[in-house]
């Protein structure tokens, strides 16, 4: 394992203050910036920390094409802030090149789209000029032929010569939506390709079945167990972020990211 | 073909990605559009045929029937409905009741007919966003143009959404540094049905405007946007 840094998500100006004191403390490396972001003074996630940065906006797995602006303002802010990896997910957002009509859209599971998403990742790996590292949203079903999206995944990483960003909270909701097993197809990503873990918590909607990324919520000790056993047995893993929103109480934040220091370091 | 043609070049001059791209925009009605869910359910193929996708391509889409997909479809009727329901309260007040929280706006019958109407599915009905990054990613101005032509609001309805909406168009203008929005940052007007003007000023606040002879062109004039004529 190479040395470990730790991060928390940030998604605008109101989390400066508890990010700022965290990086003060020594329990982050960094802030994981999602983007596209604003332009005004509250919308700079810098704040003298180093950032990484990510986007949950771009159909880099849809035959639709990208998105040029938001791709050329993630472009200059991995440029400005010399990010190691760009981070994106393997999903769709709309019927259109531009538009996100809500939650990000799990890509089709079939071997043309997976296609799509390797040139598609090539080219926008290529347009960064940084490496790019693919992320999958949290599943509630199965669409398409593939045996599961971390096969789906796999291919695409592999094809397009790609890092991964293993996100243990979608990871663990999409294995206890589909009634798999906790830790189904981490066999079907190449070990090496990951350099980046995303905690986050985890809650049930009323139906008491399905389960759902939670950022106001803390990880579970079944996915801090998990984090545990990939930051041992991961060859290149990186970085390990922490998601959670900044309504979220902040002595939860500052607590797990304490633990997170003390269990992973 | 250079990474920036193959990542940006419009889908007209990419024919070979048609079939793909109409899988995925069946896929997408099929994730929020009960009436295409419906169709569906009673013959996938004529659904595929009506878009010119041979029967093979079922396979690529979800089983509308499972519980996986109606768990899908309702997770993301309430993250629409938690969306709208955050800039227009007043509205939603008014056609579903004082207390109404997401799910039950999520349940509305009108709801469907939004999250079914061109006005959510076409990016180019909305405005541009805030962040510099072109229409259709967010659903406050797609609801008003489609709520303004297809919901039946009685008079404090039909208020309460030009107010909401108002309220979110200059709030956002104001945040922005997108030229189309600035436009807007003034403040905005419309006509209660009773005939008198309300103003959103650009500090925020709605207003009755008592002013004499040609009303709308004297706040056009001043900057202000009418909400009954704008466009996206």
């Amino acid at each position: 394992m190479s040395v470990l840094a730790f991060g928390a998500r940030w998604d605008g100006g109101g989390q400066n203050a508890r990010l700022r004191q965290a990086f003060d403390a020594d329990l982050i490396d960094f802030v994981e910036a999602n983007y596209p972001v604003g332009s005004g003074p509250d919308c700079d996630p810098s704040m003298g920390i180093p950032v990484y940065v990510h986007s949950p906006a771009n159909s880099v797995a849809s035959p639709t094409g990208l998105n040029r602006h938001i791709c050329e303002q993630v472009k200059s802010a991995a440029a400005r802030f010399d990010s190691p990896w760009v981070g994106e997910h393997l999903c769709a957002t709309g019927p259109e090149a531009q538009g996100r009509l809500g939650y990000i859209v799990n890509p089709i599971l079939h071997p043309r789209l997976a296609d799509v998403a390797v040139e598609n990742a090539r080219a926008l790996q290529q347009h960064y000029g940084r490496p790019l590292a693919l992320e999958l949203g949290p599943h509630y079903q199965k669409v398409g032929e593939m045996p599961s999206e971390m096969h789906f995944l796999g291919d695409v990483a592999r094809r397009a010569d790609c890092q991964i960003v293993l996100d243990i909270a979608h990871y663990t909701a999409s294995n206890r939506n589909l009634k798999r097993s906790e830790d189904y197809g981490l066999d079907a990503l190449d070990p090496e390709r990951i350099v980046e873990l995303h905690l986050a918590g985890l809650r049930t909607g009323t139906d008491r079945r399905y389960w759902h990324d939670a950022h106001e919520r803390l990880p579970d000790d079944g996915m801090m167990a998990m984090a545990k056993e990939l930051a041992k047995r991961l060859p290149n893993l990186r970085a390990i972020t922490f998601e959670h929103e900044g309504k979220a109480p902040e002595a939860d934040f500052f607590a797990f990211l304490t633990r997170l220091r003390e269990e992973l370091s | 073909m250079t990474p920036e043609e193959i990542l940006f070049r419009p889908g007209s001059e990419r024919p070979e990605l048609g079939e793909l791209v109409a899988v995925q925009t069946i896929y997408m009605k099929l994730l929020y559009c009960e009436a295409t869910n419906a169709a569906y359910r009673a013959s996938p193929t004529a659904v595929l045929d009506e878009c010119g996708l041979p029967a093979s391509t079922r396979t690529m889409l979800p089983r509308v029937e499972s519980d996986d997909h109606r768990a899908e479809m309702h997770g993301r009727r309430l993250l629409a409905a938690r969306e709208l329901l955050l800039e227009y309260p007043a509205l939603f007040a008014a056609v579903v009741g004082p207390d109404c929280d997401a799910p039950s706006v999520a349940r509305q019958p009108f709801f469907s007919r939004f999250l079914s109407s061109r006005d959510f599915f076409d990016p180019k009905r909305r405005l541009p966003h805030a962040f510099g990054i072109g229409q259709g990613y967010e659903n406050a101005s797609a609801f008003f143009f489609w709520a303004r032509a297809h919901l039946e609001m009685g008079p404090e309805a039909r208020q309460a959404l030009y107010e909401n909406f108002g309220l979110w168009l200059v709030k956002t203008a104001r945040c922005s540094a997108v030229p189309e929005l600035q436009r807007h940052r003034r403040g905005a007007f419309f006509f209660r049905n009773d005939g008198v003007a309300i103003v959103i000023t650009g500090a925020g606040r709605a207003i009755e405007y008592l002013g004499v002879g040609e009303v709308g062109s004297v706040l056009r004039a001043a900057g202000l946007t009418g909400l009954e004529d704008l466009d996206p």
